[in-house]
């Protein structure tokens, strides 16, 4: 049997990381999180896990569409660059981009579109997260931008899409299982890399490994994994999950379970404000009149998070906390605050985030969409006092 | 063609809605008429049929009434029908603004 240790050993000593049949379960490399479906493997993260200032490999959900690639060869991966906008369409070795182009490191917020879907009523179909499917890890990689750059952007530039080595989950070779990606003015930002480190290490496969996509504070679906293609589009990516109800709301809002039309959904861009109480784990326990130093992250998808206030009676008043700035655009932002609890009893400890221009958390639950999109209701956490 | 597809919605609809006794407004399954007698000679079924609950809760409430109410002791056999007639025809339904936290994410 491979051990974890093995598997990511072998990774990183020949450039070669393999998770073929019969090898570590995806699952038995993520013990600590929340297993929401086997094939795909999808699991996500409980909050108190992700107290950490950035996700560690151990910590950060996965979402898959399909199935992890089986076996990759960092030594001879490659990735080309084409498209109707791409002037001079050509391929990089992996190697090429690490030495040959500068290298930016970025902390950068990737949180799946779906997370909290599990609480929209009617209820929605899809893997239904709860809270857990954020992170916040250090990317390493190249620049976007640059490469598109060295490729030759046409004036008629759109968009930018993906394509990765995951495998269909009906087993059919020719069948892509995502391919989404962004718009060109988000491609181009600063902080869109080609990414070939996470933490500091290679990226582990299970997250995309050798090279990926990361474009932060957009739902996690447009950082494609296992990245060999992109194609600079004179339109709208048309590749698989870009369409129909996949990562798409009603561009006009609906009243709960009302269907909607394809033509009347629009693509999710920036991620919304949010955020999530990591320290206590909820259910805890605290002694009456000890003051209970409550901490955790917030983030705003393309903007910076303005303040955090927390409340421990159902949101009757709220006090503010202490917020970090980012340590860059599109990283979270750490809140820490101590309450106080007057009496014994069973209390909720509520956070809610609050951006730069001014849009806040709701309580009960956001628009509505047919998928389950974009809940970013506080986030709510029991303590018992005694 | 549309006329059809109404008609066909219509009857698909009235096998799957529980049929409700106009006089009452009591839903007619197995134990409807047992609830009828001994509840609504001290109370409006309104009482019943507005509220949801499980079979903890329609227990609770009959030990209540029985405990504040002067309802009578309904016997083994029938308080069983009953019970399993109101947890079934009129379980909880989730119209809250936000559910409570999970068992899980309690205090033990």
């Amino acid at each position: 049997m491979i051990t974890r240790r093995a598997v990511l050993g072998a990774g990183a000593g020949l450039g070669v990381v393999a998770l073929a049949r019969g090898a570590t379960r995806p699952a038995e490399l993520k013990p600590d999180l929340v297993v929401l479906a086997e094939r795909p493997f999808n699991a996500e993260t409980p909050a108190h896990l992700l107290d950490e200032d950035f996700t560690s490999a151990r910590y950060m959900f996965v979402r898959n569409n399909g199935l992890v690639p089986n076996a990759i060869d960092a030594a001879t991966w490659t990735l080309e660059i084409g498209g109707e906008a791409c002037l001079e369409p050509r391929a990089f070795a992996l190697a090429e981009l690490q030495s040959d182009y500068s290298h930016h490191a970025y902390a950068l917020t990737l949180e799946c579109g779906g997370n909290g879907r599990s609480e929209f009523f009617p209820p929605v179909p899809g893997n239904q997260w709860t809270t857990g499917a954020v992170s916040c890890a250090l990317w390493r990689g190249v620049r976007l931008r640059d490469l598109l750059n060295a490729c030759g952007i046409a004036e008629n530039a759109v968009y930018v899409g993906y394509y990765g080595r995951d495998r269909h989950l009906s087993g059919d070779p020719d069948k892509v299982v995502i391919s989404r990606g962004v718009p060109i003015d988000k491609a181009l930002q600063d902080e869109t890399l080609v990414a070939f480190e996470m933490n500091g290490e290679p990226i582990p496969l299970l997250h995309g490994g050798p090279l990926r996509l990361v474009a932060g504070g957009w739902p996690a679906s447009a950082s494609g994994k296992w990245l060999y293609r992109l194609v600079i589009r004179d339109r709208v990516h048309d590749g698989a999950k870009m369409g129909g109800n996949s990562y798409r709301v009603p561009c006009e809002p609906v009243a709960p379970g009302v269907p909607v039309a394809d033509e009347d959904l629009c693509i999710i861009e920036s991620m919304p404000v949010k955020s999530l109480i990591t320290w206590p784990k909820s259910g805890a326990r605290h002694p009456v009149g000890d003051a209970l130093q409550v901490r955790g992250h917030a983030w705003a998808g393309e903007f910076v998070v303005k303040r955090v206030l927390v409340s421990t009676d159902f949101g009757q008043t709220w006090q503010s906390s202490a917020l970090s700035a980012p340590v860059n655009r599109l990283a979270w932002q750490r809140f820490s605050t101590p309450v106080q609890f007057q009496q014994p009893g069973y209390f909720e400890v509520w956070c809610r985030a609050e951006d730069k221009l001014g849009r806040s958390q709701p309580m009960v639950l956001p628009g509505w969409n047919p998928k389950g999109y974009l809940n970013n209701a506080c986030h709510r956490i029991a303590v018992q006092v005694a | 063609m549309r006329v059809v597809r109404l008609v066909i919605l219509l009857l698909v609809a009235s096998e799957a809605w529980p049929k409700v006794d106009d006089a009452t407004g009591l839903i007619e399954d197995v134990g409807w008429r047992m609830v009828q007698a001994h509840c609504s000679g001290c109370h409006d079924l309104k009482l019943v049929t507005a509220q949801r609950g499980n079979r903890e809760f329609w227990e609770q409430t009959i030990r209540w009434m029985q405990k504040t109410q002067n309802l009578w002791q309904l016997g083994e056999t029938t308080e069983r029908r009953i019970l399993t007639y109101l947890a079934k025809n009129y379980a909880p339904e989730f119209t809250g603004r936000r559910r409570p936290l999970p068992a899980s994410l309690r205090p033990d």
